[in-house]
């Protein structure tokens, strides 16, 4: 029997010709690339032309950008992202430490980990909202604290422009920090059982196994979650400033990319601020692109 | 009809290396073939260029008779048993089988029908409504298989099926496979790397080694005729003995020895074929010269280093004095310099014993040592089929 | 990693692995280990619990009554709400654009990751890292270009132009989320199909799509909280308040509200929706993120 009846000849069938792999793989990119090419990366190529044109006469100059080395509010902005970014250790620890927590898969870990993630979710405009009565002097939180003695905890943390940076860490820590506890323990997941089993006959102490045996098998998960994490905290932090403190008090919370939008919708000033904007897509891309870098380096030399 | 044909066939990937190169081979219809070879060999990248899953980058391939080298897979009618199965894993069984009818449009009933009647060749009508995670490996490459001949093909192409299944159940499944492509009838082509199942399975069987068709023909053939030492040491096991020996007016003369040869080998040697030659023994070769047998042959001093008592033989792995095995003889380090030997089970071999062992050189085997091609031409009344299409010498093992 | 094994994982636990990391603990450490995971439950829990508390008193109660529990809860501050911030309306819409972008990222997202992953062709690794790289172009940047387009393409004060913006804004994860998780599954299921007599479209559609639910359920979780969520593009992009985003709606309500228990009511009642969808989607979400977040 050899035959295939009523079904199909050899090369019968289907009458076009078969297009070529190329092509079949340029089509199916074809509709991602064209959503992506026409709302971000043509405006991005506008965006840098614009910055080189002058707002009134529309004559190409560097003004734009002379404005901005100049600009004591855009100097506070970039001082304060600095600042930011110096908080990336504790958003990439606090997770993981309670992911180890979870991790130990006691009675009741589900239950933790529901409500940390649930903070996630919540609109940041909205939560910043929330954590303005609490964060003010004269709030609940000095009713609570009052009477257990840390009564001096309380202050006007959002209206000081000492303390007005750190308490929006604080309320954006609190709302990333269960992402990252997730995607540690999906992270976590992927440790093969044996190799900490084989620690544990070594005789390794907890502590031991967690740094010599998990924490370097974690590392693309730490390393995933750390860019994650940057490029969250140089521009995610949009919906809680609006809410928690507008910029201020002075320009104490201002950053950079809140700046822009302020000089947009402030000043009217597009090429202004599309100046602003190349900049900070500029120093984003090299903050992301030299962590990505290290990172390679270090899984490749393992 | 649906012969396969190569036609001159390479396939160099894009990293340079040379998968394939030259192969010229048919297979005849209705046929089983094998393909066997170490892994790397190309056989696997042959059996692809069939399906189409890779296109050869020089030659023909056809089926036949139409040339399919650029005919697209799913219409070369032609169905393939992956290593892995790839069962579609959220499909149920009977919809895995069915797949392919309906990616032919076929018509439900017949669909239907054939689903039934390919469950009940092969056992697995109670497996029809799970799916393959619920399934064990003999379990899931019934199914496999099942889909491959649901549709009938022309040829059925099969990649190492069996590598993944336990001992026993490939034994099982080997008789199955036999039984089944009798009942069918259907052009068949088999990659495996397992010396074992090419000899049992294959009608025809081709020996593939770095890119290069070695030799093909029935199991007996290759085993008793092998072109070269590739072949040779790749067959059989234990292994083929080699040595290095030299001819002289049709005698042999090893270690300083002189042995005669028979005239059924003589017969076979090329006009003035003397000088240095490798000689190759298998195992079947020795005999226990203590046990009654042929008085009349050589016999030569052994001493024993390891036995295995299988039962119905015993191998005994020997060093023979003056003897030196080349080092084609493929053995595992501890026992490098041994010949192997299968041996009655009532010899009294055992490690540390010296015996003397006969040596039957009527199916010796006798390779030029350059190119390792035998010298000896093939056996009266078997000239080779010009579909065998041989592969021309060339450099082949070293 | 198999797809099968990694889904029945996920479906087993999402921590450890029996047995893995039960060390046994001193009695302090252990103590240690809960205080630590209490408090942080007692930091997530006790502003929402407050909000809600303080949502339910009636401005008297409250000028009296701040930190206490609620003695007489009233529903008056959400009914105000409601009403004031256009809540219906802007759940509304903002499912609209949601399930309009979240569609068009899977189609656009998973054809795009699948080319990257499966099949081979020149220039696949540089448009991936190009539209990897446009992930990290901020908004703030290209606000006023967007706009300008928008408005070219009479595409403003629309559900279509802000679908679209979100589509290009949640591209870069979901394509990048699709070729991991394309990149995992085993070639051999499509050159099976292929000899099946399969077209490529009906390979996708047949055998891909219905493998890839994890990878669907992760980029379709991502995306609609990125667009429920979001705040500057409908601010710019919406101007109609009856098409405005039911996040925007909120944020403007309680930016002109003093009264702190009319702005604990519209607090709560943004905080709502999406905490509800979790509740209930809480399976899915989490096999989503394990099965699709770390290779």
């Amino acid at each position: 029997m050899g035959a295939t009846g009523t079904l199909t000849r050899i090369g019968q069938g289907r009458r076009l010709p078969k297009a070529p792999p190329s092509l079949v793989g340029f089509g199916l990119l074809l509709p991602a690339m064209a959503i992506v090419g026409v709302f971000q990366l043509y405006p991005l190529i506008r965006g840098v032309v614009l910055s080189l044109r002058d707002a009134r006469t529309g004559a190409l100059t560097a003004h734009n950008y002379d404005r901005m080395l100049h600009d004591p509010a855009w100097q506070a902005a970039v001082v304060n992202a600095g600042k930011i970014l110096l908080l990336v250790p504790l958003f990439v620890v606090v997770p993981l430490l309670l992911a180890f927590a979870l991790f130990q898969a006691f009675r009741g870990w589900r239950f933790f980990r529901a409500v940390f993630f649930l903070s996630w979710l919540m609109p940041p405009v909205i939560v910043g909202y929330m954590f303005t009565p609490l964060l003010s002097a004269d709030g609940p939180l000095h009713s609570l604290l009052k009477p257990i003695g840390l009564g001096g905890l309380a202050h006007d943390w959002l209206a000081n422009q000492h303390t007005a940076l750190w308490a929006v860490m604080a309320v954006f820590l609190w709302t990333i920090f269960g992402l990252g506890v997730g995607i540690y323990l999906a992270g976590l997941a992927t440790i093969p059982a044996h190799l900490v089993e084989a620690a544990r006959l070594d005789g390794a102490s907890r502590l031991r196994i967690l740094r010599h045996v998990v924490a370097p098998l974690l590392a693309p998960t730490i390393a995933l979650w750390s860019v994650m994490v940057v490029a969250s905290l140089l521009l995610g932090l949009y919906g809680f400033i609006y809410s928690l403190t507008n910029g201020g008090p002075g320009y104490s919370t201002m950053t950079p990319e809140y700046y822009i939008v302020s000089v947009l919708l402030n000043e009217l000033n597009p090429s202004y601020a599309a100046a602003l904007g190349t900049t900070l897509f500029l120093g984003v891309f090299a903050i992301v692109f030299t962590q990505m870098v290290a990172v390679y380096r270090r899984v490749v030399a393992d | 009809m649906a012969e396969l044909e190569f036609h001159a066939v390479s396939k160099r990937f894009a990293d340079g290396t040379d998968a394939v190169e030259d192969l010229n081979l048919r297979v005849r219809d209705g046929e089983f073939m094998i393909f066997v070879g170490p892994s790397g060999c190309g056989k696997t990248t042959a059996l692809r260029m069939i399906a189409g899953l890779e296109s050869p980058t020089g030659g023909e391939i056809t089926i036949g008779g139409h040339s399919v080298t650029t005919v697209d897979p799913g219409q070369r009618d032609i169905a393939m048993v992956f290593q892995d199965y790839a069962l579609y894993p959220q499909m149920r069984v009977r919809d895995n089988i069915a797949f392919p009818l309906k990616m032919r449009k076929a018509d439900r009933g017949e669909v239907r029908e054939r689903v039934a009647e390919v469950a009940r060749l092969l056992g697995i009508e109670h497996l029809l409504d799970r799916k393959p995670g619920q399934l064990s490996g003999g379990q899931r490459q019934r199914v496999a298989i099942g889909r491959a001949i649901v549709r009938r093909p022309q040829a059925f192409l099969l990649d190492e099926p069996l590598s993944n299944l336990d001992a026993k159940l490939r034994v099982m499944m080997r008789a199955e496979l036999i039984k089944l492509q009798q009942q069918i009838g259907v052009t068949t082509v088999f990659v495996t790397h397992d010396q074992v199942e090419a000899m049992t399975l294959g009608q025809r069987v081709a020996v593939m080694r770095d890119g290069r068709l070695q030799q093909v023909g029935p199991p007996q053939q290759l085993y008793h005729h092998p072109r070269n030492t590739f072949v040779a040491a790749f067959l059989g096991s234990p292994p083929m003995n080699f040595t290095h020996a030299a001819l002289a007016d049709g005698t042999l003369v090893v270690a300083d020895e002189r042995l005669a040869l028979p005239d059924a080998i003589v017969r076979r040697l090329a006009r003035g074929a003397d000088g240095p030659v490798i000689l190759g023994l298998r195992p079947e070769a020795f005999h226990d010269a203590g046990l009654a047998g042929d008085a009349e042959l050589p016999t030569l001093a052994a001493d024993v280093e390891i036995t295995e008592q299988l039962g119905p033989e015993t191998h005994a792995y020997v060093r023979i004095a003056g003897w030196e095995a080349s080092e084609l003889t493929e053995r595992p380090p501890e026992l490098a310099g041994t010949f192997a030997a299968r041996l009655d089970p009532r010899s009294a071999a055992a490690p540390g014993v010296r015996l003397r062992l006969a040596v039957d050189l009527a199916h010796c085997h006798l390779f030029a040592p350059q190119s390792g091609e035998t010298i000896l031409a093939p056996p009266d009344g078997e000239a080779a089929r010009d579909d065998d299409l041989q592969p021309t010498a060339e450099r082949t093992s070293a | 990693m198999s797809v099968e094994t990694s889904l029945a994982d996920t479906r087993v636990s999402w921590g450890a692995p029996a047995g893995t990391a039960r060390r046994s603990l001193g009695v302090a450490g252990k103590a240690a280990g809960y205080g630590f995971l209490l408090l942080v439950t007692a930091a997530v829990l006790y502003p929402l619990c407050f909000t809600v508390s303080t949502a339910l008193k009636s401005p008297v109660e409250y000028a009296t009554n701040e930190l206490g529990l609620v003695h007489h809860p009233t529903t008056a501050n959400f009914s105000y709400l409601i009403s004031e911030a256009q809540v219906g309306t802007g759940l509304r819409n903002s499912l609209i654009v949601a399930l309009g972008a979240i569609v068009l990222l899977w189609i656009c997202g998973s054809m795009a990751g699948f080319a990257v992953a499966k099949l081979r062709f020149r220039g696949r690794i540089a448009f991936f890292l190009v539209v990897l790289s446009s992930g990290l172009v901020p908004f703030q940047t290209i606000v006023a270009p967007i706009y300008a387009e928008l408005h070219q393409f009479h595409l403003l004060d629309s559900y279509v132009g802000l679908i679209l913006v979100y589509a290009a804004l949640g591209m870069p994860i979901t394509v990048f989320i699709f070729a991991a998780y394309f990149g995992g599954l085993p070639s051999s299921l499509i050159e099976a199909a292929r000899l099946d007599g399969a077209s490529t479209l009906g390979i996708l559609t047949r055998v891909i799509v219905p493998m890839a639910l994890p990878a669907l359920a992760i980029t379709g979780i991502l995306n609609f909280v990125m667009v429920f969520n979001d705040l500057l593009t409908p601010l710019l992009v919406m101007q109609s308040p009856d098409k405005q985003l039911f996040v925007v709606g909120i944020a403007q309500a309680l930016g002109r509200f003093q009264e702190p228990t009319q702005m604990a009511a519209g607090i709560v009642i943004g905080l709502v929706p999406l905490t509800v969808t979790f509740l209930f989607a809480q399976r899915y979400l989490i096999r989503g993120v394990t099965a699709g977040a770390v290779r």
